[in-house]
């Protein structure tokens, strides 16, 4: 697989502030990337910078190997979809999609015949002469992706173009936007700050924090192998047991206030003492299970249709998370003393950053 | 709508009609007899000094206009896109600007391009030139530039505000789909404040077409605009005012008739 994209050495500096520490990063051609973060993590500021639209105050950005950073971003071969569409409102869909191409010098009837390609690829047959204004908001960010997409950029850049819509179209477009990528076998570096969308649509996934890129892995790599504490909080839910650890008895184990904990399997070298953090996901956490074992009083009790999440008390600063399928948990009451489990290697041993 | 529409009603339409019944009558020394006559137009269209005036005035305000709102335009931009928040800054030193009043500033420019203004000692003083610039003051040159300098202000006012309606995001995509600047600025930036531009315009070429303090103050015995004249209509001896009247109604179709023009050619300029 080839390198579509290169940062190498990046920072930015806002004044005083640093947006961005020394990032490096690839994105292969052809893959799905998207970088996840909080707002003000610096995801969009790095995407900015790829687009053109800042200047990094260090480091250099390569596309395809030609080095850009210096290049305006009417010169560089990136389209970016804007959060909120950008649609020109004083043209049409079909003169906002054709923009680029008109731009570009290409002929006319080449730029119409691109411009129905386009919306046909949205699913926006027949919605060439519409306003922008007449357009709902999932319309109008598949003209944007359109109009992004018509001069065939190497990389596309979308900044969030989700986030604006509600939840039943969101998911529906997440499917739809993936979709579009695989068929054209375009590279796309999506931003944004839902973890499921990162979840659901990307190949890669980026996840940044103040300036950095703390992980980087396939969506598996990043739920199941969190590298941080912070990483294994903000995928998804996850429960954590700090503690120190105990290395006699050959078997490494942590031991918290609530007892003592097997440690899986790590590259990590242990020692005893040193305080680390156990991060066990709510869904491998069984009823009765096998492997570790706690006992937790059920303080909670949370119906969400598919699934139910019971929180359980191990000790008077611990809630510990279980989920599972309904049925799993029949006949369970607030009240009532529970004995918990989980596969041992469905933990993760974590350094204690503090977070 | 409706109290607004009952201000314009009573203190435009009215008076404009009264105005236009007033054009049809006739003066005879200081008395106005009702009538329908036509003689007053006949009187404008036939006179070459009107004729004169007219063109004269056009020049003015569309030399004026030509300054003022490229001007305009770039001040609105800085404060908008450059400055950003601190544009509302600038914004109140504009107006506070305008708290100076009309004459004062027309007295300033005076100061400004007089035989021994500023412009001419600082010119002087800096070897650029040896004598001063006599065109500088009592001329077309002068009203020209104290009129743009009065309009300036009024001008940067629609401007910035449509600008503040146009989001970063739209040139950011214009330039991101391959625009440069300036194509970005004719084909995006424009066209989004065409409204603004329009009242600029408005304010610039209007107000400067019917300005006739600016010229007496600093222009010079060819410097008359048909205000002058028309105001003559209306006071002390001599006044006529059927015959002002008509000439105002000629005015008002006239730059009405320029300003429609210049709004087609903006729009051809930007058309995508």
């Amino acid at each position: 697989m080839t390198t579509a994209v290169e940062i190498i050495g990046v920072r930015k500096l806002f004044g005083a502030t640093t947006a961005l520490e020394r990032v490096d990063f690839e994105v292969g051609a052809g893959e799905f990337v998207s970088l996840l973060g909080a707002s003000g993590c610096g995801k969009s500021t790095l995407l900015r910078i790829i687009a053109g639209f800042e200047s990094p105050s260090e480091g250099r950005v390569r596309i395809h190997g030609e080095d850009v950073t210096r290049l305006p971003p009417e010169r560089r071969p990136t389209n970016l979809v804007f959060q909120r569409g950008a649609l020109f409102p004083h043209m049409t869909v079909r003169e906002n999609v054709g923009y680029g191409l008109k731009v570009k010098g290409w002929a006319r009837t080449r730029i119409d015949a691109r411009v129905e390609e386009m919306l046909a690829l949205v699913r926006l047959e027949g919605f060439g002469d519409r306003e922008p204004g007449q357009l709902s908001g999932g319309q109008a960010q598949r003209v944007a992706l359109a109009r992004a997409l018509a001069s065939e950029p190497q990389v596309l850049l979308l900044d969030e173009p989700l986030s604006a819509l509600d939840l039943k179209l969101r998911q529906q477009m997440q499917l739809e936007l993936r979709a579009i990528q695989k068929r054209l076998g375009a590279t796309f570096v999506f931003v944004t700050h839902d973890q499921t969308e990162a979840l659901v649509m990307s190949d890669r996934i980026a996840i940044m924090n103040n300036g950095r890129i703390v992980q980087h892995g396939t969506p598996r790599e990043i739920y199941r192998r969190p590298n941080s504490v912070f990483v294994s909080n903000f995928i998804g839910a996850t429960n954590l047991l700090r503690g120190t650890v105990d290395t006699r008895n050959g078997q490494a184990s942590l031991q918290t206030g609530s007892g003592s904990y097997v440690i899986p399997a790590t590259e990590m070298h242990l020692e005893s003492g040193q305080r680390m953090v156990l991060s066990i996901r709510p869904e491998a956490v069984r009823l009765q299970g096998e492997g570790a074992r706690v006992n937790g009083l059920v303080t909670e009790i949370i119906y969400q249709g598919n699934n139910v999440r019971v929180g359980t008390r191990l000790d008077p600063d611990t809630i510990f998370w279980a989920e599972g399928r309904d049925d799993e948990f029949d006949g369970i009451a607030v009240g009532d003393t529970v004995a918990l489990g989980w596969a041992e290697d469905a933990a993760t041993i974590l350094e204690d950053d503090g977070t | 709508m409706l109290p607004a529409g009952i201000f314009y009603v009573v203190f435009f339409a009215i008076p404009m009609l009264c105005l236009l019944g007033l054009s049809f009558w006739r003066a005879k020394g200081f008395e106005l007899i009702p009538d329908f006559t036509l003689e007053n137009y006949h009187k404008i269209f036939t006179s070459p000094l009107y004729r004169a005036l007219m063109l004269r005035t056009i020049g003015v305000a569309f030399a004026t206009a030509l300054i003022v709102v490229p001007i305009a335009f770039a001040i609105a931009y800085i404060m908008r896109f450059v400055f950003e928040r601190r544009g509302q800054l600038i914004l109140q030193i504009i107006l506070l600007s305008l708290f100076s009043g009309y004459l004062v500033r027309i007295y300033a420019w005076r100061t400004i391009l007089g035989k021994q203004g500023l412009l001419n000692s600082t010119l002087q003083w800096l070897g650029i030139i040896e004598e001063p610039l006599e065109f500088l003051i009592y001329s077309n040159i002068a009203v020209v530039i104290t009129l743009s300098g009065l309009l300036l202000p009024l001008a940067v006012l629609p401007l910035y505000s449509a600008m503040l309606n146009v989001s970063r995001d739209y040139i950011e995509a214009a330039r991101d789909l391959g625009a440069g600047k300036l194509h970005t600025l004719r084909t995006v930036l424009v066209p989004m404040v065409i409204p603004g531009l329009r009242t600029a315009f408005a304010f610039a070429f209007l107000l400067s077409a019917g300005d006739f303090v600016t010229p007496a103050l600093v222009g010079g015995s060819q410097s008359m605009l048909i205000g002058n004249i028309i105001a003559d209509q209306f006071r002390g001896i001599g006044s006529n005012w059927p015959l002002g009247a008509g000439m105002a109604f000629v005015v008002v179709a006239v730059m009405l008739l320029a300003y429609l023009s210049v709004m087609r050619l903006i729009r051809w300029a930007t058309r995508w």
